[in-house]
């Protein structure tokens, strides 16, 4: 792993050498890896894991942008709906900054929620009657309540869950899992984004899905509901496969003459690309058709299933990737930024995501996938128990709330039927066991055998992690 | 400056034996000319020059080729000259930055970038080969390379066609070997769009960019296909 040409003894001989050289090994050891097995052709099988044993292969993140309520949703304080339209006590918010929406209102109103809670599942998990669906999967389903994150507005929030810093610059999650584990399927990307279309709300920016330093080629890749799912997949009008194939095959003739000449991996490379794009003119459509689908799957999605681009027909989509071995699977959903009118918007949200979500669990079960695959549904942040604007009867809308938030897992070796955490009596601040956005992403890096404190790259004089230099694994959600 | 090109290091050619990459794995020791993909810029503008589309005016506005249209915020692409200005001109939007490029390693300029990296994916093949840019600039560059070797009215000899196509995109003439190869692609794909003229006339309907010829447009078609495979060629896409 370690060139020792330039120092014949192989032993770094000062403390300066020797971090270099544990600096360069790790990003070296990741590259490696991944050339080899692109080189190979082969499928890199990571049970083995980076660091310890994995308990994951996958990830399916179900994200939920704009930020949804937690109180609404999952974290039900009847206090709230005892102290409904009085003021948010001072102690309760204590210094928290507010937005600059709501933190020059006269009043800070309390609301509670007008959903009705009850317990579901053996575990007897808190979900609202928004989510139906959801709640018939509790079961299988890791509740985090005590979740909480150090941006308040969308663009930080969402970068700082996506890459562990509320700066844009930093790789994705995604990109440091196709950076570290390489893919299961060459002829698939590694890093694969899905947005629902047709979504308003806060915009989501391509960044979000990057590669930050790293290599570009571990940046997500999104895959477009139109007839080109990837950017100019499909050969040029005219051009039949059969023509492709023979235009590669001079070229692979031209590249074998040159390489015969003068031996140069960056040539033998170009020819492993081209013959892997021309295989995912064919894999992709492959993996984007639904019509091998039995109407009983369809069906458990929801009617949205069969209109592509729709959150239940990403959810599907997400499954099949799964199966061919996709790494990094990330959903996109736009539209729960409720600062008013958060009775009819979210009801909207629940009804596009509810039904799709919990399908896509219950069929990653039925392929005997869910327990190799982790599941995330979380947004940016949470949304306050006071009311932004106006309370007007059922008329009333929440602002960004970063001190908590809930957010579930499934799969992947994460505990089902369990909830961890817990906030007050006005899920306002946290009262047991915070899980911070770091602590999140080391436990997602722990499940698929890498330690979050060894997945490094270095740029720009130090090495980078997606967890900065925070993190601790959440051990008591592992099963 | 003119003592550092001269010198022996400066004028050393990229190719290197297995020896010399397993002893100087990184070029630390300038055993070889540096080689590396060229840039995003490099290849849209290079092959436009090539084609003969490229417009050279300078200065002026922002513009807009046809990858904006399949930007993550797309708008619709330009019908003129902002087809074919150099790619420093292209329109820019932070949030959704133009793909092609992207897919090509461009900074997306939203942060400080100290180097670009070099990356070498299947989606690079997509764009080269797909992308309506480098299909309709191979398109015009089978035509200019035809034009050339008809200085007689004749029906051009293939080899000064692909002895043209590769002076212009590798700067140097092809060995007969490889004249072989690329005239062999050329006999099938003559076959090939003779049989279906009406793929031919598809392929010639790429891009905006419209000129009348007296050449076949199955011949044309044909070259189009030899051009684009050798706009893909390791010696048009590396600087060696």
């Amino acid at each position: 792993m370690f060139d020792h040409s330039t120092q014949p003894s192989g032993l770094p001989t000062s403390r300066r050498q020797w971090l270099q050289r544990f600096g360069m090994g790790f990003g070296t050891l990741a590259c490696s890896d991944l050339l080899t097995s692109a080189a190979q052709g082969a499928t890199s099988g990571s049970s083995i894991g980076m660091h310890h044993p994995a308990r994951a292969k996958r990830v399916i993140f179900l994200f939920q942008s704009g930020g949804p309520s937690q109180i609404d949703l999952f974290d039900h304080k009847p206090l709230l709906n005892e102290l409904h339209g009085t003021e948010l006590p001072d102690e309760v918010r204590g210094k928290q900054r507010l937005t600059g929406m709501s933190g020059n209102q006269a009043t800070l109103p309390l609301v509670g929620s007008p959903f009705s809670f009850a317990k579901h599942g053996e575990a007897g998990a808190t979900i609202s009657d928004l989510l139906p669906y959801t709640s018939k999967v509790a079961d299988d389903l890791c509740f985090i309540k005590s979740m909480h994150t150090e941006a308040i507005n969308h663009g930080p929030g969402v970068t700082f869950i996506q890459t562990g810093s509320q700066f844009p610059g930093r790789p994705s999650m995604g990109a440091w899992l196709s950076y570290g584990l390489g893919s299961e399927n060459e002829n698939l990307p590694a890093f694969v984004v899905l947005v629902t279309k047709n979504k308003g709300g806060q915009p989501l920016v391509s960044r979000l899905w990057g590669s930050g330093f790293l290599p570009s080629q571990h940046q997500g890749v999104r895959l477009r509901s139109g007839e080109d799912p990837v950017l100019y997949l499909n050969n040029p009008a005219g051009i039949d496969r059969s023509s492709r194939r023979a235009m590669l095959d001079a070229l692979k003739q031209l590249h074998q003459m040159q390489l015969d000449a003068a031996p140069d991996p960056a040539i033998e490379s170009r020819i492993i690309q081209h013959e892997l794009a021309f295989r995912m003119q064919e894999s992709i459509p492959e993996a984007t058709n639904f019509a091998d689908e039995s109407e009983a799957v369809l069906d458990s999605y929801g009617p949205d299933a069969k209109n592509p681009g729709t959150f239940a027909a990403n959810c599907l989509l997400a499954r099949r990737l799964a199966e061919r071995g996709v790494r990094f699977i990330q959903l996109y959903h736009q539209g729960w930024d409720q600062h008013g009118g958060l009775v009819g918007g979210i009801k909207t949200q629940c009804r596009e995501t509810d039904q799709p979500a919990a399908a896509l669990i219950d069929d990653l079960k039925r392929c005997g996938m869910l327990d190799e695959t982790l599941v995330v549904w979380a947004g940016e942040f949470g949304r306050t128990n006071y009311c932004q604007g106006k309370l007007s009867g059922d008329n009333f809308g929440r602002d960004h709330h970063p001190r908590c938030f809930t957010i579930w897992m499934a799969g992947g070796g994460i505990k089902p039927g369990f909830t961890y955490g817990q906030t007050d009596e006005f899920s306002y601040n946290i009262a047991d066991k915070p899980v911070h956005v770091h602590d999140l992403q080391a436990t997602i890096l722990h499940q698929l055998g890498i330690d979050h404190e060894r997945l490094t790259f270095r740029y720009q004089g130090r090495r980078f992690r997606l967890t900065d230099v925070h993190g601790h694994v959440v051990k008591e959600i592992l099963a | 400056m003119r003592q550092m090109v001269m010198s022996a290091t400066y004028r050393q050619s990229s190719d290197a034996s297995e020896e010399k990459r397993r002893i100087d794995p990184e070029n630390r020791l300038l055993s070889r000319a540096p080689s590396f993909r060229l840039s995003a810029e490099m290849l849209r503008d290079g092959f436009l020059a090539a084609s003969g589309l490229l417009d050279r005016q300078i200065g002026g506005p922002s513009v807009n080729p046809y990858e904006v249209t399949e930007s993550f915020k797309p708008k619709n692409h330009d019908s003129g000259t902002g087809l074919y200005r150099r790619s420093v001109y292209t329109y820019w939007k932070r949030t959704g930055p133009p793909p092609a490029m992207m897919t090509l390693d461009a900074s997306k300029r939203d942060v400080c970038r100290l180097r670009r990296e070099r990356t070498s994916s299947p989606l690079q093949s997509f764009v080269l080969m797909n992308g309506p840019q480098f299909v309709e600039a191979a398109r015009f560059l089978a035509l200019n390379a035809i034009t050339h070797c008809e200085g007689d009215g004749k029906d051009a000899d293939s080899s000064s066609v692909i002895d043209h196509l590769f002076e212009t995109l590798a700067q140097r003439k092809p060995s007969e070997s490889e004249v072989d190869v690329v005239r062999k692609l050329f006999d099938a794909q003559m076959v090939r769009f003779e049989q279906d003229p009406a793929s031919a006339e598809a392929l010639l309907n790429v891009g905006v960019s419209k000129v009348k010829s007296n050449i076949p447009a199955t011949r044309w078609a044909a070259w189009t296909v030899v051009a684009s495979a050798l706009m893909n060629f390791d010696h048009s896409v590396m600087r060696r």
